[in-house]
């Protein structure tokens, strides 16, 4: 199997295989683009994704390499956050500055599954919550004055239901 | 870190926002003015005002605020909710009946109405939109067997027939099987899993299903099979002689022994409560408390628990109940009782955390059961029948002003499920839907 080097903004580098490379459209865009051979000694720098995540990246990436293309987008589809897969949910116990990096890199890379697994994972973390209890899970601020809190509850006042 | 889904760029924030629903998108919108402008997106409330059948047609009066106005779509769904509460106030409602449906096995959960008949098929009917219709007809995996019951749950479908049970999940207003949970030859089997009951034989069944969970009680053992994240997670565990199996909508019990109970969540977690076995008649919980009814020596009185948050339980006495319901969000508990001494039907509302108790006569001495359903957060809907008869009273009562808004007589019927959007009755082999969405 041909491997490509992939580089994180640390300076670390990767020896990975193509094909599992290329689960990230950015990457594989990349290598077609540039026409990249594959016997060439090429090193793809990633300056937006550090070694740690870069590696967790690549665990995903290898985990999954033989699932199916995921479905486009169905507007109308039912959004569901129950069927992360137990594979993942472990994957993803992990601290929430690891969790939103590997959201900013599966953007930058472009990597739908994982996309959708993380931030169906931060779906989860705000489903059922008051608005305190999302300020204290994100450590937020309310920035709210009075007479603006009295608009917002207003506005969302017939929004209380299971 | 403060704030990571403040500091994302909005097009990632969208990404998240799309898998909630109304109520989670508004209390977004309640977190803080980044949060606001993230969930206060037209396309996210016009794919939850579009599933929902509402249109953005009205026009909208906005009263000057020191922020941006939400945006119209998310005031079509507001204006939708608004309404349908009204018309439960008012007691306006659209009635649709279905015919030829076998009384038992039919139920509700308020986004889909599922039943069987002579046919041996399973209907499934959508109820989003103003009147329920049918999106799908299932053939059971064994079609020599008879239902014996159908329930759902969370997206699913759980179907009995016989031994077997068949758990499907639903996808897109449909149910695709997931997998079985076999009985056969002494042992369980699911297409993932396989449990051995052992040699005592296989006495009784009961089961339960409750929120994300089955529970199914099998001689000394106890399955408890978890359905959460697109996995069926069987664990066992090990119960004793006189086990009870007992469970609300949140969370199954069992009374093991003589010492304790036991109460199991979906997400397997269990915690203990310390009361005798034979006292304890049955419970409810919501997400911070459980209520559980104990009796001893013909007293009666309601236990409360902080799961959460390791508190001292409480206790209020009470008559002997026909009926309790505790709110699924808010921590209030309604009780219908008789007050022998006064020879009255007491409704009581409990405030658990002000520790303050309503009483209200509902002037009826004849009743001997009744049901309570919670209609968002004001209404509380109570159905009454007298002696071996079915429902055939009905009260709706306004939590704000404690004041009941109107009561009457119905045709005596079974009450298949209450919510905000739909009254469920059956009688005979006709099911009827009474629909309150504007």
């Amino acid at each position: 199997m041909p491997n490509i080097k992939l580089q994180s903004s640390d300076g670390e580098i990767y020896n990975v295989d193509v094909e599992i490379a290329k689960c990230s459209v950015t990457i594989k865009t990349m290598l077609e683009d540039l026409g990249m051979d594959e016997d060439e000694e090429e090193v793809v720098p990633l300056p937006n994704v550090n070694s740690a995540i870069l590696k967790k990246v690549i665990q995903w990436a290898t985990y999954h390499k033989d699932d199916p293309p995921p479905p486009e987008d169905d507007e109308n589809k039912e959004k569901r956050t129950d069927d992360i897969s137990s594979w993942d949910a472990d994957f993803l116990k992990v601290d929430q500055g690891t969790l939103f990096e590997l959201i900013l890199a599966a953007n930058y890379l472009d990597i739908k599954g994982l996309l959708d697994v993380t931030c169906k994972t931060v779906a989860n973390m705000i489903k059922g919550k008051t608005p305190e209890e999302i300020r204290k899970t994100f450590n937020i601020k309310n920035d709210f004055s009075a007479a603006e809190e009295e608009q917002v509850r207003k506005e969302n006042e017939w929004c209380e239901e299971k | 870190m403060e704030d990571p889904v403040g500091n994302l760029p909005v097009e990632i924030a969208q990404e998240i926002f799309k898998y909630l629903g109304a109520t989670d998108l508004s209390n977004c919108c309640r977190v803080n003015k980044q949060w606001r402008s993230y969930a206060n997106g037209a396309l996210l409330w016009r794919h939850i005002c579009e599933k929902r059948g509402i249109f953005n047609t009205d026009d909208y009066y906005s009263e000057d605020g020191a922020l941006e106005p939400m945006v119209d779509w998310a005031h079509a769904y507001m204006n939708s909710v608004r309404r349908r509460y009204d018309n439960w106030r008012k007691d306006s409602k659209s009635t649709t009946k279905i015919n030829s449906c076998y009384e038992t096995g039919t139920c509700c959960d308020g986004n889909t109405l599922v039943f069987t008949n002579a046919s041996r098929l399973i209907f499934v009917y959508d109820m989003s939109r103003k009147r329920p219709f049918c999106v799908q007809t299932i053939i059971p995996e064994c079609n020599d067997k008879e239902i014996l019951s159908l329930e759902i749950t969370r997206g699913h479908l759980l179907v009995r027939q016989g031994d077997c049970f068949a758990v499907y999940v639903k996808t897109d207003r449909r149910y695709y099987l997931k997998g079985h949970l076999l009985r056969m030859d002494d042992s369980y089997v699911t297409t993932q899993h396989y449990y051995d009951t052992g040699d005592e034989g296989i006495g009784p069944i009961r089961y339960c299903i409750v929120d994300q969970a089955i529970c199914i009680l099998i001689n000394h053992s106890l399955f408890v099979c978890s359905l959460a994240y697109g996995r069926i997670e069987v664990r066992k565990i090990e119960v004793v002689n006189r086990t009870v199996l007992l469970h609300d909508n949140f969370r199954a019990y069992v009374v093991t022994g003589e010492k304790t109970v036991t109460g199991f969540d979906w997400q397997l977690n269990y915690e203990d409560f310390p009361v005798p076995a034979e006292n304890m008649i049955s419970f409810r919980s919501n997400k911070d408390i459980t209520v559980g009814l104990v009796s001893a020596s013909n007293t009666y009185c309601y236990v409360i628990w902080y799961v959460r948050y390791g508190l001292k339980p409480k206790t209020f006495p009470t008559h002997r109940p026909f009926g309790f319901e505790l709110h699924p969000k808010n921590n209030i508990l309604a009780s219908v009782a008789l007050d022998k001494f006064n020879q009255r039907s007491l409704l009581t509302i409990y405030l658990i955390e002000y520790g303050v108790q309503y009483e209200i006569d509902l002037n009826d001495t004849s009743i001997a059961q009744a049901k309570l359903y919670f209609i968002g957060k004001d209404l509380l809907y109570i159905a009454t029948r007298s002696d071996w008869g079915i429902y055939n009273y009905q009260y709706v009562l306004d939590l704000k002003t404690m004041r009941i808004l109107y009561d009457g007589e119905m045709t005596p019927t079974n009450i298949i499920s209450v919510d905000s959007k739909h009254a469920v009755y059956n009688h005979g082999d006709v099911i009827e839907v009474h629909t309150y969405v504007a």
